[in-house]
């Protein structure tokens, strides 16, 4: 199996005047071609500030990250990000044109746009909605369509940070079913942050425990595929993680960090 | 179609009564005889008149410090206005009784139908157009690069110079794509700097001091321009104020020439008087007033003689047939009419 | 084109009632022209009238089309850095409340008396109102769109034209509305104050003309057109622009 991303030493602190607050401290980790990777801990654990950094839209204060080998120093579409916020998707464009739109930046030289647009569409589940505005979509197909947009640009490493946060459990348990199918199809790498344990055993095979910007533990993901929930290998699993987290994130509730707050406000 | 909302259908409604009842109010026919009558009464005493600035306005200056009204009863409303735009309109709204103007804007409101006559000629002063590029020597010399300073469109300026290029060029718009509107201030400051105009159609003081200047010449001399000596201003007095104030009428034409008079009897009064309030030393102003071609006089000059070319070139629709239809009858006594052929004062009032 | 239609239905009412108050009033024709004398002005004139007005919305554009540029320049300049944003800001707040005209005497010491000092007016007169339009809009852009942009590997001259701009229009629109106004107040405005230069000149001068030759029907005739033409573009050119772009994609609440 061959490593993708690599994560070593990686600092990040957070300067507003002269407090400084710390994102992340001296994160390591390793994540395999085609693996599902969940990181999650509580709000403000830094688990997001690590995301927009392998993302290449922070610098780092310390420590390389690494993708194929090559070290990552600003943002391409070799990473591309999902947030949580509803409002990613171009209003001005229809859901083709947008998916257009990033395949045409990204793939210059590329043809068939269109037909090409209209398979990632179908592939999550939105035929025949290429042509609507973002405004006519529900938040649920509004993320299968930036999930499509992301996809079309072909990336080695889809992170996503909280996207199914701002979604009901209905359209939640059916994007997950739709995106376990997509990433078995496609065979992308995914580094996943949520807060969610049971989206997390739900939907990766291995899980790191965030907490105070650091990385608590590593967790194996027994369960085989097609996840049932009311078998008793689910539920200990899922007690393992929880007691896990509740032993390393004891009383460690934080501010948020800075950066992310824009980019977290639910519409 | 289109439908009516009742809100919308409101405010046009309150649009409308609100505009009725502001113009109504304004409707003098509205007022009752009685109350006309007694605010004509009370106007007896006052005159409300322009005030200018200027060398030429130098006897209304005086008038005004010295005050040469209040013997006869009469008390002067001094008010300060912009441009001869401001005035004629002020008088054709019955805010203002008394203006001096040269005569093609008088002609121009009276075409119009200001309801306003000549009361006094206004001085007798030179007016040119000068230049400072030596290539240009006549009026024939301007090119179409070349800004012409006038005060205002169908000012005096305007109209000799629109003269004098029939005479000569034979078309009296042949240069009207050259023209730039400037108050004379600018126009001078503009032709001191060198800047934007060529040439700039001036009065004293400014035709003065650009004289002053090495290589600033006289293009065109207005009175070669309209053949003779002409009023550069008038004194024009509302239909209203003449009919419903003869008292102050007369006492204000004769206050206005006791200032002309003490004014050519007193120079060096006159300078000392004003020097302050041109701001410049007694003795230029002195030499200003006493300067060749300066005539303080109420007579009237030339006031027929733009009439007829105005007409032709299109400025005005009409010219006035006799003399009465733009003075009053103080002037058309000092005119006089002879019998068997016209008399000197009748001759010039036409341009030759 | 509804309210378009309402609009002419006012002018009628108004001219209606125009024409009963001076009746009524037996106003002279020199203070209170009637709707007729105006329109015979402006069929007599109509030559006149249509070359000053295209002469306005000539000097109307390059003006307007100069402060777009140097509008778009500020915004970018002062979205580079927190130093520029803070010069940018400080002058608009500075500039913004001076009503163009005010700059004229200014602008023909700089520029002479001719189109440059009119044309340095209207674009005076137009910037800061776009500036302020634009750079609101550049900071409400939502941070998601602009970090799909970079993501995708967009960064700069691409970034802001492609993402940025977009993202905005709803600002820039009513930016370029308010900059239209301001222009077409100023061009008249200016023209009207010191009139125009060597037989150039749009409808300002014309104004002034028709004013110092007392031409009341005339001047009404102007003013006439001037609302007209405020009236077309807002309704053919704004509200169409609006209705096929920020209505159509549901970023401005109608």
């Amino acid at each position: 199996m061959s490593n993708l991303l690599t994560v070593s030493e990686i600092t990040k602190i957070y300067e507003s005047g002269k407090r400084k607050v710390v994102g992340v401290k001296n994160i390591n980790f390793c994540v395999n071609k085609g693996h599902f990777i969940s990181i999650i801990g509580p709000s403000g654990c830094g688990k997001s500030t690590l995301l927009r950094c392998i993302a290449g839209f922070e610098k780092t204060n310390n420590g390389k990250i690494s993708l194929n080998g090559r070290p990552v120093t600003k943002p391409g579409p070799d990473r591309f990000m999902i947030f949580q916020g509803l409002d990613q998707l171009f209003p001005w464009l229809t859901l083709k044109e947008n998916i257009v739109f990033a395949m045409r930046v990204v793939d210059k030289g590329r043809e068939n746009f269109n037909k090409k647009a209209e398979a990632y569409l179908e592939l999550v589940g939105l035929e025949g909605f290429g042509g609507f505005h973002p405004y006519q979509l529900s938040g649920g197909m509004k993320q299968r369509a930036s999930i499509a947009r992301a996809l079309s640009v072909r990336p080695k490493l889809l992170l996503m940070d909280e996207p199914f946060g701002s979604l009901d459990a209905f359209s939640r348990r059916a994007i997950h079913q739709m995106f376990l199918k997509v990433w078995q199809k496609t065979g992308v790498t995914v580094v996943f942050v949520t807060h969610d344990i049971e989206e997390a055993i739900d939907l990766s095979d291995k899980i790191l425990v965030f907490s105070q910007g650091k990385l608590k533990g590593s967790i194996e993901n027994p369960l085989s595929r097609p996840r049932e929930k009311d078998i008793p290998a689910y539920r200990s699993f899922l007690l393992k993680v929880s007691d896990f987290l509740d032993e390393e994130c004891d009383g460690c509730l934080r501010l948020e960090e800075p950066s992310t707050v824009g980019a977290k406000l639910a519409f | 179609m289109f439908c009516f909302k009742k809100q919308r259908v409101y405010a046009v409604l309150l649009v409308v009564i609100l505009f009725t009842t502001i113009f109504s109010g304004c409707s003098r026919k509205d007022m009752g005889e009685a109350q006309v009558m007694a605010e004509e009464k009370e106007k007896l005493s006052t005159i409300r008149v322009a005030k200018q600035f200027g060398l030429v306005y130098a006897p209304l200056m005086v008038a005004e410090k010295i005050d040469f009204f209040s013997k006869y009863g009469l008390k002067v409303e001094w008010l300060t206005l912009g441009s001869g735009g401001t005035v004629r309109e002020a008088m054709a709204a019955n805010e203002l009784d008394v203006a001096f103007m040269g005569i093609p804007p008088y002609l121009i409101g009276w075409d119009k139908g200001l309801p306003a006559k000549i009361a006094a000629g206004y001085c007798v002063t030179p007016v040119s157009l000068v230049a400072y590029d030596e290539n240009i020597k006549t009026i024939q010399d301007f090119k179409p690069e070349h800004k012409i300073a006038v005060p205002s469109p169908g000012s005096i300026q305007h109209i000799l110079l629109s003269m004098a290029l029939k005479k000569r060029v034979g078309d009296p718009n042949a240069l009207d794509d050259n023209l730039v509107a400037l108050p004379h201030p600018d126009g001078a400051q503009a032709m001191l700097a060198k800047k934007d105009v060529v040439a700039h159609f001036t009065t004293p003081p400014y035709l003065f001091e650009e004289m002053e200047q090495p290589g600033y010449k006289v293009v065109l001399d207005g009175f070669d321009a309209f053949g003779q000596d002409f009023n550069f201003n008038v004194s024009i007095v509302t239909q209203s104020y003449h009919d419903n104030n003869p008292q102050g009428y007369a006492a204000f034409v004769q206050g206005l020439n006791e200032a002309m008079n003490w004014v050519n009897e007193h120079k060096e009064e006159t300078a000392e008087l004003l020097a302050p309030e041109f701001k410049i030393e007694k003795e230029k102003l002195l030499k200003y007033l006493t300067a060749e071609g300066v005539n303080y006089t109420t007579a009237p000059y030339g006031l027929m003689g733009f009439a007829d070319f105005m007409k032709e070139a299109g400025y005005i629709f009409r010219v006035p047939e006799r003399l009465s239809d733009i003075a009053w009858e103080n002037i058309l006594a000092q005119v006089g009419k002879r019998e068997g052929g016209s008399c000197t004062l009748e001759k010039i009032q036409w341009s030759k | 084109m509804r309210d378009f239609l309402w609009k002419i239905a006012f002018i009628l009412v108004a001219a209606i009632i125009w024409e009963l108050i001076r009746l009524a009033g037996g106003y002279p024709k020199l203070l209170f022209p009637g709707v007729g004398s105006i329109a015979i002005a402006l069929w007599t004139e109509r030559l006149d009238i249509i070359s000053k007005t295209l002469f306005s919305l000539k000097i109307i554009g390059m003006g307007l089309i100069v402060a777009i540029v140097l509008a778009m320049l500020g915004t970018f300049i002062s979205i580079s850095g927190k130093f520029f944003a803070e010069i940018v800001t400080d002058l608009m707040a500075i500039m913004h409340p001076l009503p163009g005209i005010a700059i004229l005497p200014v602008a023909i010491l700089w520029f002479g008396i001719g189109i440059k000092a009119i044309l340095f007016v209207i674009v005076f007169s137009a910037v800061w109102p776009l500036i302020n339009h634009f750079y609101t809009g550049f900071r409400s852009i939502p941070v998601n769109q602009l970090e799909v942009g970079r993501n995708l590997g967009l960064a700069g001259w691409e970034l802001a034209m492609k993402v940025m701009l977009p993202a905005s229009f709803p600002h820039i629109l009513s930016g370029l509305r308010t900059g239209w106004a301001r222009a077409w107040q100023a061009s008249v405005a200016a023209e009207l104050v010191f009139g125009a230069a060597g037989g150039q000149g749009g409808l300002g001068w014309y104004l002034y003309k028709k004013r110092f030759m007392m031409e009341t029907p005339g001047v009404f005739a102007g003013m006439l057109i001037i609302v007209l033409i405020g009236i077309a573009v807002e309704y053919l050119i704004f509200a169409g622009v609006e209705k096929r772009t920020v209505r159509k994609w549901k970023t401005i609440i109608s």
